[in-house]
């Protein structure tokens, strides 16, 4: 057997097998003694008609039985003598034989390109941390005030954040009143309406009865009962006006949220806490996706399209039976994500292999620590509690993930957000504009 | 005097045939029902140009065959095994 190999591309391979016409005529007897006990010809008994009078009677059938029982045969060979290993099974291009010739068969295969990484260390990051803020914490309490808060009916004219209850009567062309009315509660000053709307029921009462529209037609309503009613006027009628009283930002508060010290100020160092932990993770979270967005800029290579398939629909499969949507119509959403996370994946496998990163029963203890003050635990609890997933080899892999983006972490030179970048982009170019916009006016 | 074409219709390729073909150097023919033995000898040898040993004939009734009520009767054929000289072979019709 000669195996002849060209290459398409980093991924993609021609391989041409050609077998010796003798080990082929041996194949297509044993083929044709097969396909001799599954015809059946005028005159003879299934499986007793000769040889020779069922090649000449199905010649054609008899060649395509026999490639389609050998052809796989010959290309598996083919992979073993020249210890090939492709991501597919192989497409069949082209094949040629005739009795008494050798056999040539021509197939593509995708083969896992070979992976160089170079460039890895002081890489340029375009990052800008997001830092803590006190009012980080009295936005958060006050979140938690608006939360707790709880509504009395009242009898004052209404104001902002009021929650109205009201009824909607629908008028005719020439202004008047129709039977036609709906029910509507909202909030003052936060709803879907438009702002004359707003306006319009501000400081009224219960009972009170307002000519008023509802909203414009450049600020639609997306209620589908009244959606195709914009500029068109409303009475209003008002049913109910429910006032929100939120509690006080005292220790008593603090004790309903769970604090057992009882005091609003260890409220706050908790809240504190949480914050600058959400903040931490949050800026390891996008620094990472930084570094791999750069890594994946920096050190181009090709992926083999079976494998982002076989990848992407793993991953909408899930989806797919959740929401029973045609697979092949989500398919493209998902072979980018699977782009994205397959080179992360061999980028940062490549990086492990070329620092030589080993994990030790240290570091395994040491990540332990951390996970375990994370969550407040001690650490033989958090040892016997996750007990499998400490085990698992994607504990190990995770960890040698982190060294790898330490080690990255360590080189990186920061440059600006390309947010800033932008808008200083803008603003120069606005400023620009303001001489030449003051010329044309003179 | 009768073409040979018009004696010999056709070869008939069986299993029985090929065995006596295979064992006794006989070919087996469909052939005219009014052809004789001596005619059926001449006809082989001109097409095939071959010597020919025995010819052995033999009649077969056509089939009645029914299609409703109604019944028919397939026509009768003539069936001829030829024995040829040792080393002679009719390849067109060898299997």
């Amino acid at each position: 057997m000669k195996v002849e190999i060209k290459e398409i591309s980093s991924v993609k391979q021609e391989i041409t097998i050609i077998i010796e016409a003798d080990i082929v005529l041996k194949d297509y007897q044993k083929s044709l003694q097969k396909f001799k006990k599954m015809v059946a010809i005028p005159g003879f008994r299934k499986g007793k008609a000769p040889l020779s009078l069922i090649e000449r009677t199905y010649a054609d059938y008899a060649k395509q039985e026999f490639l389609d029982n050998n052809i796989d045969k010959y290309f598996k060979k083919a992979l073993e003598q020249e210890k090939l290993n492709p991501v597919n099974q192989g497409t069949l291009e082209d094949v040629a034989w005739e009795k008494g010739n050798d056999l040539t068969a021509k197939f593509t295969i995708e083969v896992m390109p070979e992976i160089i990484i170079e460039n890895y260390k002081n890489l340029e990051i375009p990052f800008e941390e997001e830092k803590f803020k006190s009012e980080m914490v009295d936005d958060y309490l006050q979140k938690l005030q608006s939360e707790n808060g709880y509504e009395t009916e009242s009898d004052d004219p209404s104001q902002e954040g009021d929650i109205i209850g009201t009824t909607l009567v629908f008028l005719d062309d020439e202004g008047n009143k129709t039977s036609k009315i709906i029910d509507r509660e909202f909030v003052l000053g936060d709803n879907a309406y438009c702002d004359e709307f707003n306006k319009n029921l501000t400081s009224v009462k219960i009972g009170d009865e307002i000519r008023t529209i509802l909203f414009t037609k450049e600020k639609p309503d997306p209620d589908e009962e009244i959606s195709a009613m914009f500029d068109k006027e409303f009475i209003v009628i008002i049913d109910s006006i429910n006032k929100k009283v939120l509690p006080e930002l005292d220790d008593e508060f603090a004790k309903d949220m769970g604090i057992e010290e009882g005091t609003i100020e260890s409220l706050r160092i908790k809240i504190e806490d949480e914050i600058k932990f959400n903040v931490n993770k949050q800026n390891d979270d996008q620094l990472r996706g930084a570094i791999i967005a750069k890594l994946i800029e920096q050190n181009p290579f090709e992926l083999p399209s079976a494998v982002i398939t076989r990848y992407a629909e793993n991953m909408a499969k899930p989806y797919v039976q959740a929401y029973k949507t045609d697979l092949e119509s989500i398919l493209p959403i998902y072979e980018k994500l699977a782009i994205y996370q397959l080179k992360s994946f061999y980028i940062v496998d490549k990086i492990e292999e070329i620092e030589k990163i080993e994990i030790s029963e240290e570091d395994i203890e040491d990540a332990i620590k951390i996970a375990a003050s994370n969550m407040k635990m001690e650490i033989e609890k958090y040892k016997e509690l996750y007990k499998k997933e400490i085990k698992n080899e994607n504990f190990v892999a995770t960890l040698e993930e982190k060294k790898v983006f330490d080690l990255i972490k360590e080189t990186i030179k920061f440059i600006p957000f390309p947010k800033k970048e932008i808008e200083n982009a803008i603003e120069t170019a606005s400023n620009e504009d303001e001489p030449e916009s003051k010329a044309s006016e003179e | 005097m009768k073409h040979p074409r018009e004696i010999i219709v056709a070869p008939i390729v069986t299993e029985k045939s090929n065995t006596l073909n295979a064992t006794q150097n006989c070919y087996t023919f469909r052939v005219s029902v009014n052809a004789n033995k001596i005619e059926i000898r001449k006809a082989i040898e001109t097409i095939f140009n071959v010597s020919v040993v025995r010819v052995n004939t033999l009649c077969q009734n056509g089939k009645v065959k029914r299609m409703g009520r109604s019944s028919g009767k397939r026509a009768d054929w003539k069936k001829a095994i030829v024995k040829l000289k040792a080393g002679d072979k009719i390849s067109e019709i060898e299997v």
